[in-house]
């Protein structure tokens, strides 16, 4: 049982965790070099390259996080006029073309990262493995592969497991309606603008 | 083999129609476009290396420092700080309270860079205390949602960098020039709120109780209060226009101010409440990345067959005069604002419709901003009105009666757009 539980933190956060990884690392590496040139008047030459690069990576590890978590950006006008049956099979449609997609993407950016990895080129400036930042789309559609299968199971087996539609964070809910008296309520400091 | 136009675009929209994530959409139609390729440039690689290059930009960076900075400022409830101060400048006023909101609005919108999460902010504050001085649910809701959209227009702005890394004008000048066309808008809905509550009426022995209340306390404790949140648009917006920092130096210096001021200033964020900061912040951002990748390999391999010379070839002969040009292509992008997210339609099209406008005598930067009002506008206008679901989400009040109280303000919105499509130099002016 401890194991299943460990696997299914896993499951929620893999991607979740490298991607906060990734923005502490960017947001604290271009903080630095601001710093760098400013207080002590000399520019870092790497840093610009490096947050490029995790921002690709952020980017390849992005499509199966949106998967996951259903937050991918679709126009889905039509999904809501149709009968729930009728959606529900067309999203299964929609996750089989984006697997042949995947599928078909995955073997290019195999052989994009091979080709990086034979020349052994290095970055203009920071002087690192091009490899390392051509790796991205390759190992990033192949989670996309594994997050739409996944997806596409739940989606036909066991629907109710389903990440639910995102929701805009709305502070507190729900509005009242005008309170009567607000004069007497406000004269009391009751009113929410005091 | 070749793949003509005609098939490709067919095939876009078809997909899209099936909801296809637009990432993907554009990615099977590029990679189609590149495997078919009848100059043999592009291939499978060239379509995945198109896609890395697509991320691969200093500018962009801006994008999830500019959210971080966003979320974390929202913490902070600053939206209500500043309403107070413009409620204590503008309440005595007919309509002054909901003018201050369409400032706060504009406020809040020069410290986060997205619409609907100035809508968010701005209204969980502010409509609870509209409704308790008396103004209608529905129209409060309304101004919200309507103002919510210069959340893109005043700098910082997503969509502004967006459009930069599209077409390559400069992000920093598309800053500056969001500014006046901002504040433009910002006095058209005003006025239109004036005018709404003369007719209407208000409740004003309420809102002078208020405003007194406030007056009595003085302005130096209401500044004390909100300094911090007033100093932090000028200092990202100083930064930029001073040229100390360059547009992503200047958002990471907001994530920096804005992490120093809510954990230490506000106390209103806590140590351990960042870690779920930062997944917002990625969970905010990530479903524009893929996008950002698919839509480059796009934009190369359709140049490649040459299309973008093909379209406008297309409108250059089926209208001749400038006006009328500019007036198709805000129509089109207005019904594009109400059915796609507008960092996706900038980076499909901005890149197919700037040299257009550019052929047409129009500057680059002035195109973005007009590309951006209009986008802004589908934000507030059904079916996907992102802000109206959003307002009305959060109020309660059925999407279709906020969208009915908005269409006066929409219409304020149109004639701002029109305005600031045919007078250049309210974008311009500042630009030099």
């Amino acid at each position: 049982m401890e194991k299943y539980k460990k696997l299914k933190w896993f499951d929620e956060h893999f991607e979740e965790c490298i991607l906060v990884v990734l923005l502490i690392a960017m947001a604290a590496i271009m903080f630095i070099q601001v710093v760098a040139r400013y207080a002590f008047r000399s520019s870092l030459t790497w840093s610009e390259e490096i947050t490029r690069y995790l921002f690709v990576w952020s980017g390849f590890f992005g499509i199966a996080y949106c998967i996951k978590k259903n937050t991918t950006l679709r126009v889905d006008a039509l999904l809501g006029y149709l009968p729930k049956k009728a959606a529900r099979v067309l999203r299964v449609v929609g996750l089989c073309i984006e697997l042949v997609f995947f599928g078909c993407v995955f073997p290019f950016a195999y052989s994009l990262m091979n080709i990086a990895f034979s020349t052994g080129r290095l970055s203009p400036a920071a002087q690192i493995p091009i490899a390392l930042v051509q790796a991205a789309p390759f190992i990033g559609f192949g989670l996309a592969i594994l997050r739409v299968v996944q997806r596409a199971i739940l989606e036909v087996f066991f629907p109710d497991r389903l990440e639910p539609e995102p929701e805009p964070d709305l502070g507190e809910l729900p509005m009242e309606e005008r309170p009567e008296h607000v004069l007497e309520t406000a004269e009391k400091g009751g009113l929410d603008i005091l | 083999m070749t793949i003509g136009m005609g098939t490709v675009i067919i095939l876009f929209f078809a997909l899209m129609l099936i909801a296809i994530p637009i990432g993907s959409s554009l990615g099977i139609v590029s990679l189609l476009l590149g495997l078919f390729d009848p100059t043999a440039v592009a291939g499978g690689e060239y379509v995945v290396r198109s896609m890395v290059y697509g991320i691969d930009s200093f500018p962009l960076l801006a994008v999830p420092m500019f959210v971080l900075s966003g979320i974390i400022m929202a913490r902070g409830g600053i939206s209500k700080r500043l309403f107070k101060v413009f409620i204590y400048f503008l309440g005595n006023r007919t309509a002054g309270v909901p003018c201050a909101v369409v400032v706060t609005c504009m406020f809040y919108g020069a410290i986060s860079g997205s619409a609907p999460a100035t809508v968010a902010a701005v209204g969980s504050m502010t409509i609870p205390i509209l409704i308790q001085m008396g103004y209608d649910k529905t129209f409060s809701t309304a101004v919200v949602a309507v103002a919510g959209g210069l959340g893109v227009i005043i700098p910082p702005s997503i969509p502004f960098i967006l459009y930069g890394t599209a077409t390559g004008a400069s992000v920093g000048k598309m800053f500056v020039a969001g500014i006046l066309p901002g504040i433009l808008i910002a006095l058209i809905l005003c006025a239109y709120a004036i005018v709404y509550c003369k007719r209407k009426g208000e409740d004003r022995e309420t809102i002078n109780f208020v405003v007194d209340e406030l007056k009595k306390r003085g302005f130096l404790s209401i500044l004390k209060e909100s300094i911090w949140a007033l100093l932090c648009p000028v200092i990202i917006l100083g930064c930029i226009y001073t040229g100390i920092a360059s547009p992503t130096e200047a958002a990471v210096i907001s994530v920096v101010y804005s992490l120093i001021v809510s954990l230490f200033i506000y106390k209103s964020l806590k140590w351990k409440e960042l870690w779920s900061v930062l997944v917002e912040a990625v969970r905010t951002y990530t479903p524009i990345l893929f996008i950002l990748a698919a839509s480059n390999a796009f934009s190369r391999l359709v140049a490649l067959q040459e299309m973008p010379q093909a379209i406008s070839d297309w409108i250059f002969s089926s209208f001749h005069s400038k006006i009328a040009i500019l007036l198709i292509i805000n129509l089109l992008l207005l019904f594009i604002g109400t059915i796609m997210d507008t960092s996706a339609a900038i980076l499909i099209i901005a890149p197919i419709l700037a040299p257009i406008a550019g052929a047409v005598g129009v500057d680059p930067i002035h195109f973005g901003i007009i590309m951006v009002v209009n986008l802004a506008i589908g934000f507030v206008t059904p079916p996907i009105g992102i802000n109206l679901f959003v307002a009305s989400s959060m109020s309660g009040v059925p999407m279709m009666s906020i969208a009915k109280k908005a269409m006066p303000m929409i219409l304020c919105f149109l004639v701002a757009l029109l305005l600031i499509t045919f007078i250049p130099s309210i974008s311009m002016a500042l630009v030099g």
